[in-house]
């Protein structure tokens, strides 16, 4: 939660942990790389991104998940992920499933 | 058919407001819990085979037991809400969807204990749970649910939340107390 240098405008936690690697969170982190040149431990030239892998998010009934800033966004398809890309871009405020999604 | 025990208020909408958590029966232990002796409450819950969740699934009652009692020392209850072992995920959804659940489950350990300072430590990265449980808490302060004198009871109890500050070892027990004193979060050695 500590940067040494500053995060992109929307800072993305991607777990890496064991049930979100079980539910491919690779295919996430490989599309968010090659999509739109999101890469561990980089920041985007423009500044809008940057992206860690981190430990267990504690959301392991709605994985892969991550967190986007401070937002959780769970059961990540790449469908939702282009869906958070483009909102982020548009500078819309992401939304929580307020229940939780089972 | 599965009971839902931990999660039966889930799907309730607002159940994370006390007026709504109330109606569905919320804190309505706690009369009977001052009308018993600590250490009755104690009998009650390692007969009632309630376990923890940790992962160790060890007998509550019997965790409680092992406080010693009648010391002179400050005794404090610390709730591991650093929740990150790999396949668990309630400590989330109980902090955001039903935090009354767990409020009233520690004024039920405290009063049984013999405590009445507790400490919630909840990991960083749970900015929405903290924000609901900080919220809960403060309706069931106003509420006479915490604070002094509990429904009249002449027991005391304060609640206090620390935010992690994003470490995965602050679960482990011994971490997370370290962590809670101002010390770096590392596990102590054995």
């Amino acid at each position: 939660m500590y940067h040494k240098s500053p995060p992109g405008r929307y800072h993305l936690q991607l777990c890496r942990t064991l049930s979100c690697v079980l539910c491919k969170m690779e295919d996430i982190q490989g599309h968010l790389e090659s999509r739109y040149g999101i890469h561990p431990g980089k920041k985007t030239e423009n500044g809008m991104f940057s992206l860690a892998l981190v430990e267990c998010l504690g959301s392991c009934g709605t994985a892969p998940v991550m967190r986007v800033n401070d937002v959780y966004c769970e059961n990540l398809t790449i469908e939702k992920v282009d869906r958070i890309i483009e909102a982020c871009k548009r500078g819309e405020t992401l939304e929580e499933d307020p229940m939780l999604a089972h | 058919m599965s009971v839902k025990i931990i999660s039966r208020n889930f799907e309730t909408p607002d159940a994370d407001k006390i007026d709504v958590y109330e109606g569905l029966g919320g804190y309505k232990s706690l009369e009977k819990l001052f009308a018993m002796k600590p250490d009755d409450v104690i009998e009650f819950v390692k007969n009632s085979g309630l376990r923890g969740r940790g992962g160790a699934g060890f007998s509550t009652g019997m965790k409680w037991s092992f406080v010693p009692k009648n010391v002179n020392k400050p005794k404090y209850l610390c709730v591991n809400a650093d929740e990150g072992e790999p396949g668990t995920f309630k400590d989330r959804k109980i902090l955001q969807l039903d935090p009354h659940q767990m409020i009233e489950g520690v004024i039920i350990c405290c009063y049984a204990v013999g405590i009445k300072t507790a400490y919630v430590y909840i990991r960083g990265e749970y900015v929405k749970p903290g924000a609901h449980l900080r919220s809960a808490i403060a309706e069931a302060y106003k509420k006479g649910y915490l604070g002094r004198n509990i429904n009249g009871s002449g027991f005391d109890l304060d609640v206090h939340i620390h935010r992690g500050a994003g470490a995965y070892i602050c679960g482990e027990e011994t971490g997370l107390i370290e962590s809670l004193e101002g010390k770096k979060g590392m596990p102590r050695p054995t």
